[in-house]
C-alpha cells in the first residue's frame, strides 16, 4: 500500500471509530433512505400533477421523480461535502488533534480535504442506494451522459471544497457553534434553488431573479441535464446551466483558500492551538 | 533509537553542522540580553530572545499580557528545566517554540538565524501534558499508527515504530490495544511522550511528564529521559517537579507571572540559599508573632502569606529554639513546623516567595499612595 493510501485509510478509520456502531449506522441509514423514497412517492403524487407548465418541465426530465431525486442527491452532496470539511476541522480541534496536525509539517489545505474525503464518499453511496431504490420502485429512468456528469461532479467538488474551507476557516480561527456558510446555503437552495420543484412554478417576479442568483439552482439543473437529459458537452442549454455554476467555483476555490489560510493565521496567532 | 545528532545535521545549514561542543545558555547568559550589543549564538540549538505575546480584549480595553521579555535557550545536547507555578506562562512558551503561536514581538534563533514558525515545526517535538490530543476510541497503538502516517511513514515502518515507541516509554502491548479514553492519567502521559518520539527532533519539549504518575512510572520515565539526554538530545523540560528537574537539567529557568524572575545552572540557583528556611502554618492569625519574628537574631529575611510564613535564617537551629518560644509565650496555634533540607525546591519556594512577596509589598504601596491621593483632593 502507497504511503499516500495508507494515510488515506488511516483518515477514513479515525472517522469510523469516532462513528455510533456500525449496525446501528447501517439501521438508520436504510431507515433514512426508506423515509426519503417515501417523501419522493408523495412529492411526485402531491406535486407532479400540479400544473401543465410544472409538468411539461417535469417531463423534461423524465418525470417528476427522477427529477426530484437528483435534486435532492445533488443538494445533499453539496451540503455534506461543505460540511464535511468543517466538520473535519471542528472534530480536530475539539479532540486536540489538530496542533499536533499543525506540527507535522504537512500542508493543512491537502490534509483537512482529505480528511473530509471520507464523509464525502459515504455521501455518495448513500445518494447511489437512493437512486438503486428509485429504479427499483419507481422505474424512473436515468439517461446519463458520462462525460457531462464527469464535468458537472468535477465542478462540483471544487466549488464545494471552496465554500467548505471557507466555513473550515472560520472554525479553525476559534469560531464555536452552527456552521454560518453552510446555513447560509441551506437556506437558499432549500426554498428557491428548484430543490423538489422547478422554478418555473414560481409566480413570483422576485423568487424567479433571486433564484439565478443562487448557485445551487444552476448546479442543479446542469446535474440533471447530464443525468436525466443525456446533454452532452456540446448542449448549448446545458452549458448555460452550467457556466455560472463554473463562475461561482472558479471563484470560491481561490475565496476558500484565502478564507482558510486567513484562518489558520488567526489561530497561530490568537493561540487556538495552544491547550490549556 | 537513533541518533538525534542526526537529525540536527538534517536540519541545520551545512556551516553549522560542523559545531559539536555547545557551550550551552551559561555562555549565552553573559551578555544581558538587553544590551544592544545582544547577538545570537551561533552554536546554540534555539535561543528566545525577548518573547512578548498580548492577548486582544474586547474593544477600548489594553491588550492582555501573558508573556513579558521571556529569553531563555537551549544548547546542543543539554536540558533546561522551564519552572513554575500554573499559569507562569510556561506552556504559551512551549506553544511558540512549537511554532504553534507567533509571539507579538521578540524572536526565536536556531544557531544564531533567525527561525520562522513552519521551521520550528520541523524543529521541535512536543510531548504535551494534557490528556486529550489523540481519537478517544482509537486504541493507543492505532493512534499511533494513524499519527505515524501523518509524518509520512508507511504502513510497515509506521506499525513498528510505534510498536518501538510503546515499549521505550514502558507501556505493555496490552495497554496498546486499549482505546485512549480507558487509559489512565498516567498512560496518557506516556502515550504523549511515546508519540513525541515517534519522529527524531532536534529538541524534545517534554511538558509535564511525570504528572500524575506512581511512583514506578515516574522512575520509568526519568530512567527514560535521562537515557534520551545521554544519546545527545536537547530538552526543555517544563514541569512543576522539582525533582525531576534537579536530576535532568544543566539549567534552570523559573516563571512567574509571564516573566523569568531566576534562570542559572542548578548549582548556581543553590547559592541563592544563603540562608535556611524555618516554615511555619499558623492555626490562627500570626500577625502578634510576626513582630518579635522579625527581631530574631540571625534573620536574614522572612516572608508571609495569609497563615504561612517563611522565616530564613543564617543559623536556624538557634533561630528554630527562638520561634518556638515566640510561639508559646505568644499562645499561637501552630499546625505545622518544618525546616526543609536546602535543594531545588527551596529555591524555587524561595524565588516564587520572594517574588510574592515584593508583589504584595508594590501593591500595598500603590494603595496607601491612592489613598493619600484621594485624601489630598
Amino acid at each position: 500500500m502507497s504511503n499516500a493510501l495508507f494515510l488515506q485509510w488511516m483518515l477514513l478509520r479515525r472517522v469510523l471509530s469516532g462513528h455510533t456502531p456500525f449496525r446501528l449506522t447501517g439501521l438508520m441509514t436504510i431507515g433514512n433512505l426508506v423515509l426519503g423514497v417515501g417523501a419522493f412517492y408523495f412529492m411526485t403524487v402531491v406535486v407532479g400533477t400540479g400544473s401543465a407548465r410544472t409538468k411539461s418541465v417535469y417531463d423534461l426530465y423524465g418525470g417528476p421523480a427522477g427529477f426530484m431525486a437528483v435534486g435532492v442527491a445533488t443538494n445533499q452532496l453539496l451540503t455534506v461535502g461543505m460540511a464535511s470539511i468543517q466538520r473535519a476541522i471542528a472534530d480536530e480541534r475539539s479532540q486536540g488533534t489538530l496542533a499536533y496536525w499543525a506540527t507535522t509539517g504537512r500542508h493543512m489545505v491537502p490534509l483537512v480535504l482529505r480528511a473530509s474525503l471520507g464523509e464525502f464518499v459515504l455521501a455518495c453511496c448513500n445518494a447511489v442506494l437512493t437512486f438503486v431504490l428509485l429504479v427499483v420502485l419507481f422505474q424512473v429512468h436515468f439517461n446519463i451522459d458520462v462525460g457531462s456528469f464527469l464535468v458537472v461532479m468535477a465542478v462540483s467538488l471544487v466549488a464545494v471544497a471552496g465554500v467548505g474551507l471557507a466555513a473550515a476557516g472560520l472554525f479553525v480561527a476559534g469560531y464555536h457553534g452552527q456552521n454560518p456558510v453552510t446555513w447560509a446555503w441551506g437556506l437558499t437552495t432549500t426554498f428557491i434553488a428548484g430543490v423538489y420543484v422547478p422554478i418555473q412554478v414560481f409566480d413570483n417576479w422576485l423568487l424567479q431573479l433571486i433564484s439565478q442568483f443562487v448557485p445551487s439552482t444552476h448546479a442543479l439543473l446542469a446535474m440533471r441535464s447530464a443525468v436525466l437529459r443525456h446533454a452532452s458537452l456540446g448542449d448549448s442549454s446545458f452549458l448555460n446551466q452550467l457556466l455560472p455554476w463554473l463562475v461561482f467555483a472558479v471563484v470560491m476555490a481561490p475565496v476558500g483558500l484565502w478564507a482558510f489560510h486567513a484562518g489558520l493565521r488567526r489561530a497561530y496567532l490568537r493561540g487556538q492551538f495552544v491547550q490549556s | 533509537m537513533s541518533h538525534p545528532q542526526a537529525v540536527t545535521e538534517a536540519v541545520a545549514p551545512k556551516t553549522e553542522v560542523m559545531v559539536i561542543a555547545d557551550p550551552g545558555p551559561e555562555h549565552d547568559h553573559l551578555i544581558p540580553v538587553e544590551a544592544p550589543d545582544w547577538k545570537p549564538n551561533p552554536h546554540t540549538l534555539i535561543q528566545a530572545h525577548r518573547l512578548v505575546k498580548d492577548y486582544p480584549r474586547p474593544r477600548g480595553q489594553p491588550p492582555r499580557r501573558v508573556l513579558k521579555d521571556v529569553s531563555l535557550s537551549v544548547g546542543q545536547g543539554r536540558v533546561h528545566a522551564l519552572m513554575g507555578l500554573s499559569g507562569a506562562g510556561k506552556s504559551t512558551v512551549v506553544a511558540m517554540l512549537a511554532g504553534l503561536l507567533e509571539p507579538t514581538s521578540g524572536e526565536i534563533y536556531t544557531h544564531g538565524r533567525p527561525v520562522e514558525a513552519t521551521e520550528l515545526r520541523r524543529l521541535t517535538s512536543v510531548a504535551a501534558g494534557h490528556d486529550n490530543g489523540f481519537y478517544p476510541r482509537l486504541p493507543l497503538i492505532e493512534n499511533l499508527v494513524f499519527f505515524a502516517a501523518l509524518l509520512g511513514l508507511d504502513r510497515k515502518r509506521a506499525r513498528h515504530r510505534s510498536r518501538e515507541v510503546l515499549d521505550l516509554v514502558g507501556l505493555t502491548a496490552a495497554a496498546g490495544r486499549t482505546p485512549w479514553a480507558a487509559l489512565s492519567s498516567g498512560q496518557k502521559r506516556q502515550g504523549h511522550l511515546a508519540r513525541a518520539l515517534l519522529r527524531h527532533r532536534p529538541l524534545l519539549i517534554a511538558d509535564e511528564p511525570t504528572r500524575g504518575l506512581d511512583p514506578a512510572t515516574e522512575q520509568r520515565i526519568v530512567d527514560l529521559l535521562t537515557h534520551i539526554k545521554a544519546s545527545g538530545q536537547s530538552m526543555l523540560l517544563v514541569t512543576h517537579d522539582v525533582h525531576l528537574a534537579s536530576a535532568m537539567a544543566d539549567w534552570v529557568s523559573i516563571m512567574e507571572a509571564g516573566q523569568i524572575i531566576r534562570s542559572a545552572s542548578p548549582g548556581d540557583l543553590l547559592h541563592l540559599l544563603t540562608a535556611t528556611r524555618i516554615y511555619l502554618r499558623f492555626g490562627s492569625d500570626p500577625g502578634p508573632c510576626l513582630e518579635r519574628l522579625e527581631k530574631l537574631a540571625h534573620l536574614k529575611e522572612i516572608h508571609s502569606h495569609d497563615r504561612e510564613v517563611h522565616v530564613y535564617s543564617t543559623d536556624p537551629e538557634t533561630d528554630i529554639n527562638e520561634v518556638v518560644k515566640i510561639i508559646v509565650e505568644e499562645g499561637a496555634v501552630v499546625s505545622h513546623i518544618d525546616l526543609p533540607e536546602p535543594g531545588l525546591e527551596e529555591v524555587f519556594l524561595k524565588v516564587i516567595a520572594e517574588r510574592k512577596h515584593h508583589m504584595q509589598a508594590r501593591l500595598r504601596k500603590l494603595r496607601k499612595e491612592a489613598l493619600r491621593s484621594q485624601a489630598g483632593h
